[in-house]
């Protein structure tokens, strides 16, 4: 027998249903920049953080991320995907390094490739490698791969050490004072992304600070 | 018939609560609940087999096996065991190994506050940073070794040693040096009759009486946790205490051709007795625990400590009167030898009675900076210089004149000092602006206002008062420093001044369980202390640097040479 779905037990089902859906609900994706928080003007102007796509596109999108978080791994093929079809964003990858040492390293090795002029491919064959967890040894023959030596790379960091641990300090107390929770993160114009989010949510804050 | 309708109806409530439910959890899926939420963090056991400390996990919630770890109290690795998780199979990601609803870690041997790290994520969604939480260990002693200050743990005669040789230590701090001048001036008020034997028991009851008072001030606070510097750091007794070296600089003063009303003279006869007397020599050493009160934060603490964990309050307190006869040792040589080497008669004795005004009344204008507005206390050494130099100049000799016009010259200084602004006399003590980066608060209110407007980041807070010496050293030393300056950049900062010792300031402590100036805490961005870098009393520059690494992961201070963990 097909189970009826009478007026009494609907007079029921409806207040459960719309209960449980409307404390969860309130929270939809997504945020909006907390009033106190940095402006997305100040997120993106920082000349020191390095930018992938294009560096004069009209829209920027701000993530923030570590070497090792399973979801930002996962979304980066996507995500490259996403911004070279576009052609006209720039890609704000900034750092949160919180998975301990291999990531501190990972963090060090490809702002020290900056300056050397290979951070893009750097940044990109740290990300494609396999695994939750890294080896320093995985890290830096990822670099080689890049055409980067580890050394170099460490040593290039260590020149500017105080710019770039100021710059990722910076960074995560933007991160805190976004709310943002944990990697990763997206901004683009007054939209705040927590965790991971699909293409199509980002294509469509983008379309929005495009139409203005 | 009717018992069907409800079985349906009960099904279809069901039903909309599961439905309700899913259709929430996807929306909810939109905003990943708060870590602390997440993950529930609570202590479950303490046996000899150790500590059990688990986390409830929310659902679609899991934590990495990997990503515990402990630390003790003084921040060292605890021993940590974990049970097999689940283990997950990612084709991109390798396998990995988590615990969903619930996750326990046992730490064997652990004792007393241990701080517990946690990482995990949000299925398919975000990834935390490590959750840092403090737990107390109830029924455990607290673990040995924890510094000077917390060294009541180990075997008694060991800690009143250690006690002992601390208050040695702290004997040759400045904020302690004053304790010889009140001494000599005891001394040398005794004029002619003075023997080594005598020495030794004016300075001995000297030194009795400040230890009696060091060990009563321990006691009074372990019993009412209630911190006395603070109390003793007030206005009310300062000024007592200022007066009490004023009145006794009295008798001396005849010699500057003051006349004395009659009833102060025997005011100050009376207190200090005929010729430096045993009363006076206790009277002074009880004083002297007002004037040493601001050097007391770290072994205070360290007792306090120890009564707040269980401890006896008389072993507390006799830890306090180790520290103060420590403090007197030195005291009690220079008492005995210092009459020995004394010559017996002379022309010197003349000299006495003025010199030993001087120092009352120089140790009196020292007590009020404490509480008296820098100008006033410029212009209070402007006056005692002009009026030794005044005395010495009038005198014969050449050194004598020649100090006398030094001493004048430094009242014109002081005075140059309190009127041009920036200068500040070279007695200048006070210093009125908080120091460099930080924003300054008094009050608890301003406190948690200041720590609520700092949550998101990391965070110091310092605990200074401008009668505490070892801030002075601390503001001389630590931040000057380009290495500190460097670890505090990004770092919010907070100065909590209880220079007026008032309601406010001692709330404001009671707020941050610290025990009075100066107190490093540190905080991490989600607004926890890191307890294991707290520090108390004077610190030194690598000591802070290795406290401050606990601002990481808010900071970034990563060293290249760390070649990491390989898994």
């Amino acid at each position: 027998m097909i189970f009826p779905l009478n007026r009494r037990a609907l007079l029921v089902l409806a207040p459960g249903g719309m209960m449980t859906l409307g404390a969860a609900g309130v929270q939809a994706r997504p945020e909006a920049i907390p009033p106190k928080a940095p402006g997305y003007a100040e997120l993106i102007s920082d000349p020191a953080q390095p930018v992938l796509g294009n560096p004069k596109g009209d829209v920027t999108i701000v993530e923030f991320f570590d070497y090792q978080c399973p979801f930002c791994r996962k979304s980066y093929p996507e995500m490259q995907a996403f911004v070279k079809k576009d052609g006209n964003l720039r890609w704000m990858m900034k750092d949160w390094p919180m998975f301990g040492p291999v990531s501190d390293r990972a963090t060090m090795i490809a702002l020290g490739a900056v300056k050397l002029g290979r951070y893009a491919e750097v940044n990109a064959a740290i990300m494609a490698l396999p695994g939750r967890h890294l080896s320093v040894e995985q890290v830096d023959a990822a670099a080689k791969s890049a055409g980067v030596e580890a050394g170099d790379a460490l040593d290039s960091f260590q020149k500017d050490y105080n710019s770039w641990t100021e710059l990722v300090g910076k960074n995560i107390g933007e991160a805190y004072e976004l709310g943002l929770m944990g990697t990763p993160g997206f901004v683009v114009g007054q939209d705040l992304f927590n965790g991971a989010t699909p293409i199509a949510d980002l294509s469509k804050a983008v379309a929005r600070l495009r139409r203005g | 018939m009717r018992q069907d309708m409800w079985g349906k109806a009960i099904a279809a409530l069901i039903l909309g609560l599961v439905f309700g439910t899913i259709g929430g959890a996807v929306l909810a899926a939109g905003r990943p609940l708060p870590a602390a939420e997440a993950f529930r963090m609570q202590l479950l056991s303490v046996d000899a087999q150790g500590a059990r400390i688990g986390w409830t996990i929310a659902p679609g919630y899991y934590l990495y096996r990997d990503g515990f770890s402990a630390t003790d109290d003084a921040g060292a690795a605890l021993e940590l065991h974990t049970d097999p998780g689940e283990v997950t199979q990612d084709p991109g990601f390798g396998s990995v190994e988590v615990y969903r609803d619930r996750a326990e870690v046992l730490l064997p041997g652990a004792r007393g506050v241990v701080q517990v790290t946690a990482q995990g994520c949000q299925q398919d969604g975000i990834c935390y940073p490590p959750v840092t939480e403090t737990v107390t260990l109830p029924g455990t002693a607290p673990p040995e070794g924890i510094g000077a200050e917390g060294a009541l743990a180990g075997n008694w005669l060991t800690v009143l040693a250690g006690y002992f040789g601390l208050g040695v230590l702290l004997a040759f701090t400045p904020c302690v040096l004053p304790m010889l001048p009140i001494l000599l001036a005891l001394l040398a008020r005794q004029g002619e009759t003075l023997r080594p034997a005598r020495g030794a028991v004016l300075s001995g009851a000297y030194v009795l009486a400040m230890a009696v008072a060091f060990a009563a001030i321990g006691a009074v606070a372990g019993w009412s946790g209630r911190n006395l510097q603070l109390v003793l750091q007030s206005p009310w007794a300062i000024g007592a205490m200022a007066g009490l070296f004023a009145v006794l600089a009295l008798p001396g003063l005849g010699l500057f051709e003051i006349a004395l009303p009659s009833g102060l003279a025997r005011v100050a006869d009376r207190v200090q007795g005929p010729r430096g007397s045993v009363r006076g020599a206790v009277a002074l050493g009880l004083g002297a625990a007002l004037v040493v009160g601001p050097c007391l934060t770290a072994p205070l603490a360290g007792a306090l400590l120890y009564i707040a964990q269980g401890g006896s309050v008389a072993f507390g307190a006799a830890a306090l009167f180790a520290l103060g006869l420590g403090q007197g040792a030195p005291l009690l040589l220079a008492g005995v030898f210092g009459a020995a080497l004394l010559p017996r008669a002379g022309a010197w004795m003349g000299a006495v009675r003025p010199l030993v005004s001087f120092v009352f009344l120089a140790l009196a204008v020292w007590l009020l900076s404490r509480v008296v507005p820098g100008t006033v206390t410029a212009a209070l050494w402007a006056g005692l210089l002009l009026w030794g130099g005044g005395w010495l100049i009038r005198g014969t000799g050449r050194v004598r004149r020649g100090l006398g016009v030094l001493a004048l010259l430094g009242a014109g200084a002081q005075v140059a000092g309190a009127v041009l602004p920036g200068v500040g006399g070279p007695l200048a003590t006070a210093t009125p602006e908080a120091a460099p980066g930080f924003g300054r608060v008094s009050t608890v209110d301003g406190l948690e206002t200041a720590l609520a407007a700092a949550r998101g980041r990391p965070t110091l807070v310092y605990v200074t008062a401008d009668w505490c010496e070892s801030c002075r050293q601390i503001a001389r030393t630590l931040w000057p420093d380009p290495a500190v300056g460097a670890a505090l950049r990004g770092v919010t900062r907070i100065e909590l001044d209880v220079t007026r010792a008032d309601a406010g300031a001692e709330a404001a402590l009671k707020r941050l369980s610290a025990f009075g100036p100066p107190t490093l805490l540190f905080f991490g961005p989600d607004g926890t202390e890191r307890i294991a870098s707290r520090r108390t009393g004077p610190v030194p520059v690598p000591d802070f640097l290795s406290a401050a690494r606990a601002l990481r992961p808010a900071g970034f201070a990563p060293d290249p040479s760390i070649q990491g963990v390989s898994e």
